[in-house]
């Protein structure tokens, strides 16, 4: 006997069509990483803590790290009113542009939680994600669409088939289950499809876990204060949530930088809270749906 | 700074120095992956270092086989390290020229053997049985030791030689290793250095020790790795590197009081000074000849 989906009863098709369109999406999302496999293992040089920090979870998350670089580094202050100034003595203009940016954004009197959308922050962070699309570790917009397109319209073609061959055309309403089946596997499709990191993106998150998580706690001494970069750099890797979490396995120096910013990280963490984990309102860190969640 | 085109400087991996490390990918030309504390790695963690093995040149050091001995190296941990440099596909791997069981009695220590003709041969027997396994002769390193070492019939250059000849592989020469025999027994280090079967160096290691007091109440250097690396090895470094015309991969190797990264980053640039100097000073030594 032939199976033709479109001969089914009104509700045997109710029931057929959503895991039509499941398995489409399913397919659609599990190709993605074999289409993109040549690229699995490469690990493009990514030393960079704020492009880290966006490629995890979005461009709220860079401005987050980039803060607490400048808190760190003595060029930011937080004030006793929780807000964030200049600290006294510094000023002129920083190398990095986007820690130029919140620093003229901060001179400016600006409060924490629109720094992100500020004009030239923005401006930065884009180029950035521009950057690692490029570099095929975020989808770009294109990309993204091709994949929720072909999930959505697959299904959808399918079910404008079936009402157009049980019903004269153009008469939507004996088909009202269908119709709002449709909406629903349609936005639940796009979700499945939607990644905003791509495979390669994934394996360069999991590697830099991999290889910054696996300190050994060993018998430490102290030692003089740091100079580099260490804190944003695991702060953009783990997150700045999880940056007590890696306390255990860091040399003891460093150990005591991250214990001696705490209050610094508790701001940010609470900031996080108030305003979005990275995608935000504003939804511009590469698409909304997938942000921090991919 | 500048040094000869083909010299590298790099330093050993390790978990604490990670984020140091990341940072200044930049400014370091190879790393030293510890292949031991790689053996029962999570997948995921030698694929994050295999990754990383396509941005910097990577190499393997082993700590545990023992090759120097008359007892038959253990096959597994050549296996081991068979796989692990399969995998990590790195330039080269090496080992100590050193004896670390015997009897089932892991010493847990890199002991310098009796530097008999005896011992030389069982450890060129071990290299090749090891060679045959991984595919390719592992460098071979100096070890540093507290005492002469009871049986020896040979002078410690001259067993060294006889071993690297024999296997026809490189010296992976660890110059604070050699500096702290010297110390340690009253040589000359810049003699010592002299005498090493220098053509056969490939790859040096530079690290730091400790004085400590032997029973006997002398003083005794320690090979350590948590401290800086004294002036007198960086004298050696240039030393060799006018005397040699081989390129050299330098390694500075660190196991703990870490400093922060910009005390190592200081320290990869002294090394490359003193490689600088070295062969400057070939150069000129050249022109003069």
């Amino acid at each position: 006997m032939e199976f033709f989906p479109l001969d089914l009863t009104g509700p045997q098709f109710l029931v057929f069509y959503p895991l039509f369109a499941l398995c489409v999406a399913a397919i659609v999302r599990s190709l993605r990483p074999r289409l993109e496999a040549t690229q699995e293992g490469v690990f493009p040089c990514l030393n960079d803590p704020y492009r880290i920090a966006l490629l995890r979870d979005g461009r709220r998350e860079a401005v987050r790290i980039a803060v607490l670089a400048l808190v760190e580094r003595g060029v930011l202050a937080i004030k006793p009113d929780k807000t964030i100034g200049v600290a006294d003595g510094a000023g002129g203009s920083l190398e990095n542009p986007l820690e130029n940016a919140l620093l003229r954004f901060f001179s400016a009197g600006g409060g924490p939680e629109s720094a992100a959308d500020e004009t030239a922050v923005k401006a930065v962070t884009t180029a950035m994600q521009a950057n690692l699309e490029a570099q095929g570790l975020l989808s770009s917009v294109g990309g993204r669409a091709s994949r929720i397109v072909a999930a959505v319209t697959i299904p959808l073609a399918i079910a404008l088939l079936r009402i157009h061959h049980s019903g004269p055309p153009g008469n939507l309403a004996p088909h009202g289950y269908l119709v709002a089946e449709m909406f629903g596997c349609g936005l639940l499709a796009a979700f499945i499809a939607h990644r905003r990191v791509t495979a390669l993106g994934r394996a360069t998150l999991q590697h830099l876990e991999a290889l910054l998580g696996q300190a050994i706690s060993r018998a430490r001494e102290p030692s003089s204060p740091a100079t580099g970069n260490e804190v944003p750099l695991l702060a953009a890797t783990f997150g700045v949530a999880a940056s007590s979490g890696i306390l255990a396995g860091q040399p003891e120096w460093l150990h005591s930088k991250i214990e001696s910013i705490g209050e610094v990280l508790d701001f940010l963490r609470d900031n996080s809270k108030h305003h979005g984990a990275g995608c935000g309102a504003a939804g511009d860190c590469g698409g909304c749906g997938g942000c921090g969640g991919d | 700074m500048a040094t000869d085109a083909a010299d590298r400087v790099g330093i050993g991996w390790r978990p604490e120095l990670a984020a140091g490390i990341l940072l200044h990918l930049s400014h370091i030309d190879v790393l030293e992956i510890l292949a031991d504390s790689f053996f029962a790695a999570p997948r995921r963690a030698i694929a994050a270092m295999r990754a990383l093995g396509r941005e910097i040149p990577i190499t393997l050091h082993g700590v545990g086989m023992g090759l120097a001995s008359t007892i038959e190296v253990e096959l597994p941990r050549v296996e081991h390290m068979a796989r692990l440099a399969d995998v990590l596909q790195p330039e080269s791997w090496s080992e100590h020229l050193a004896f670390v069981r015997a009897g089932g009695t892991e010493i847990g220590h890199l002991a310098a053997p009796p530097r008999s003709v005896s011992n030389a041969e069982g450890a060129v027997a071990n290299i090749e049985r090891a060679a045959r396994v991984v595919g390719t002769a592992p460098e071979l390193e100096n070890v540093a030791t507290l005492i002469e070492p009871p049986g020896s019939t040979l002078d410690e250059p001259a067993w060294i030689g006889s071993i690297v000849c024999a296997a026809g592989t490189s010296l992976l020469l660890d110059l604070h290793n050699l500096y702290a025999n010297a110390r340690n027994f009253v040589r000359d280090p810049l003699v010592l250095l002299a005498a090493m079967p220098l053509d056969h160096v490939r790859c040096v290691h530079l690290s730091g020790g400790r004085w400590i007091d032997a029973p006997s109440g002398a003083k005794r250097l320690l090979d350590y790795h948590l401290h800086n690396p004294p002036c007198e090895v960086y004298v050696l470094l240039e030393h060799l590197a006018a005397k040699i015309s081989r390129p050299l991969t330098v390694i500075l190797e660190r196991d703990g009081c870490y400093p922060p990264f910009s005390v190592i980053a200081a320290e990869l640039d002294a090394i490359r000074a003193a490689l600088a100097k070295g062969r400057n000073r070939r150069v000129l030594l050249g022109a003069a000849a």
